[in-house]
């Protein structure tokens, strides 16, 4: 029997995130040395998305310390965002994190040049939410 | 997703080099070299005929192998007190790297050269355009996007790509790589074939980047030995000139992969030849990435093919690929390990850790088509020195 999805940056969707990415491996191989904050943001589009979505993500040398939901004006080192579509293919695995920086899918604010010495990290944290069963705003 | 191929204008064939700069348009020329080029002439010639069209020109010879970022602060220090319009970068991978990062210094002195980046805009071209005129076959450098800079304080070599960092003109003169020693001519050879191998399998490979790999590759079998056999073989030299350049706008639009993380490392910890660093790591990536990964070892059966390889099974298709190169590599008198090449093994023990932590942190390793973790990055050097086949 399949697992049930749960809802995209709910708080459970996050907790499942932690979970899965202080097991993977390959993350704390990767991110060992990172130090560094995250926000992920799902854009506002004016119909699904009301308002923009945003999930606060607390990286240290290769664990995850902290998940939660993050309020509008909140602060982390680094920010991600993108439309709900891009973040769908993302997480189908049809975006690379990086290319989709490049090809304007996704922005990001804070140390880019520290991001490009830690993309195989981002890549890890990728595959990490592709594991979870993910229900999107857009689905009934 | 949508996606770029950036390529400068490239002259080559006779009288490449005088037909362009007789046509070049500007004031003050910068020409950015080495004292090992100086010693050639190169700059003096390129100084003469625009002298000849009313051009100011000054000639900044201290350009460093594996250049550090004082070294790119001092070039564009002097890029700025000349006033120039028209960087002309003649040399290897080194000079034409300089020249790119000192523009960007030149352009916009505030920018930290290792915060650049892909993914923002760098704002350049409104002080100078860049001409680059390779004195190796191998780089590429003349025709890509890409950058390799080293650290002041910790050695470690950071390569990275803008789109803006693409020449405006690629000169291809093969008068100017006739100089270049059988040695170097091996080394620079078999970069240019890992550029184009690694861009074939890389995660972000495109239809047109896999079409200058595959003349690429042809061009490398065919040439590469003659073009070591005699120093003299003027088409020979040309046609390597040509295949690095066709190298370069593969990679450059579709990321170099594993061996180029190995090779940077190399290159920072133990001052390994660029070439020679990502030439020994070539076959041994090949031999991992196609284990267990039937699409990946296609695409080397693909390339296996161009050079006579046919196997119905694909991993025995890319293992024989892999064993051809260094086929080639020893008919071109290339060390077939790091212990060969002349790596001590107190030298190497002592370098390893900093090895395998410096490509953890390569951005090419991210576009291998097959994972690998910290662990496997320490066999491969381990491999690596011995000249083993890669097994795992």
């Amino acid at each position: 029997m399949s697992e049930k999805k749960v809802d995209f940056f709910s708080e459970q969707w996050l907790k499942k995130y932690q979970e899965i990415l202080n097991k993977n491996a390959a993350y704390k191989d990767a991110a060992k040395d990172w130090e560094g904050d995250f926000i992920f943001q799902i854009d506002a589009d004016g119909s699904t998305v009301k308002e923009p979505a945003r999930a606060y993500i607390d990286l240290w040398h290769g664990d995850c310390r902290k998940v939660a939901l993050a309020a509008p004006g909140q602060k982390a080192a680094f920010e991600y965002s993108g439309p709900l579509k891009n973040w769908k293919l993302l997480l189908a695995g049809q975006i690379d994190p990086i290319k989709g920086l490049m090809a304007r899918k996704f922005t990001l604010k804070g140390d880019m040049g520290k991001v490009m010495r830690y993309t195989k990290a981002a890549a890890e944290l990728v595959a990490t939410a592709v594991k979870i069963p993910t229900k999107f705003p857009d689905e009934k | 997703m949508v996606w770029w191929f950036s390529v400068p204008k490239v002259i080559f064939g006779e009288d490449a080099l005088t037909t362009e700069l007789e046509q070049l348009s500007g004031k003050n020329a910068f020409i950015l070299t080495d004292k090992v080029v100086m010693g050639f002439g190169f700059p003096e010639r390129i100084s003469e005929i625009l002298h000849d069209h009313q051009w100011s020109v000054a000639i900044w010879d201290n350009a460093e192998p594996d250049p550090r970022v004082s070294s790119v602060k001092s070039a564009a220090e002097a890029m700025r007190r000349f006033s120039t319009d028209t960087i002309i970068a003649v040399g290897g991978g080194s000079v034409m790297d300089t020249a790119k990062a000192a523009w960007v210094l030149y352009e916009h002195p505030e920018i930290q050269l290792e915060a650049i980046t892909p993914l923002q805009p760098l704002d350049l071209r409104h002080k100078a355009r860049l001409v680059c005129i390779p004195t190796t076959a191998g780089t590429g450098s003349e025709a890509t996007k890409a950058v390799v800079i080293r650290e002041d304080q910790t050695g470690r070599k950071f390569a990275t790509n803008n789109a803006e960092l693409c020449p405006d003109i690629a000169i291809l003169e093969p008068g100017f790589v006739k100089g270049l020693p059988k040695e170097l001519t091996a080394y620079t050879g078999l970069d240019a074939l890992t550029h184009a191998v690694e861009a074939y399998v890389s995660v972000w490979k495109n239809d047109f980047s896999d079409a200058c790999t595959l003349k690429t590759v042809q061009m490398v079998f065919e040439w590469l030995p003659k073009s070591v056999a005699d120093l003299t073989d003027l088409q020979a030299r040309e046609k390597m000139l040509i295949a690095a350049d066709l190298a370069g706008m593969s990679f450059s639009n579709s990321q170099v992969a594993l061996g180029h993380s190995l090779g940077h490392s190399l290159g920072s910890v133990l001052r390994v030849q660029h070439g020679l660093a990502v030439g020994l790591s070539l076959p041994l990536t090949i031999e991992y990435n196609c284990k267990d990964k039937p699409e990946t070892a296609k695409l080397y059966a693909e390339l296996a093919a161009l050079v006579g390889i046919k196997k119905a099974d694909p991993e025995l298709a890319a293992r024989a690929f892999a064993k051809k190169i260094r086929q080639l590599q020893a008919s071109v008198g290339f060390p077939t390990s790091l212990k060969k090449a002349g790596v001590s093994e107190k030298d190497f023990n002592d370098g390893l850790d900093k090895l395998v932590q410096y490509a953890m942190m390569d951005s090419s390793i991210t576009m291998n088509p097959r994972d690998i973790d910290s662990g496997g990055i320490r066999k491969m050097y381990e491999y690596m020195y011995s000249g083993t086949p890669v097994d795992f």
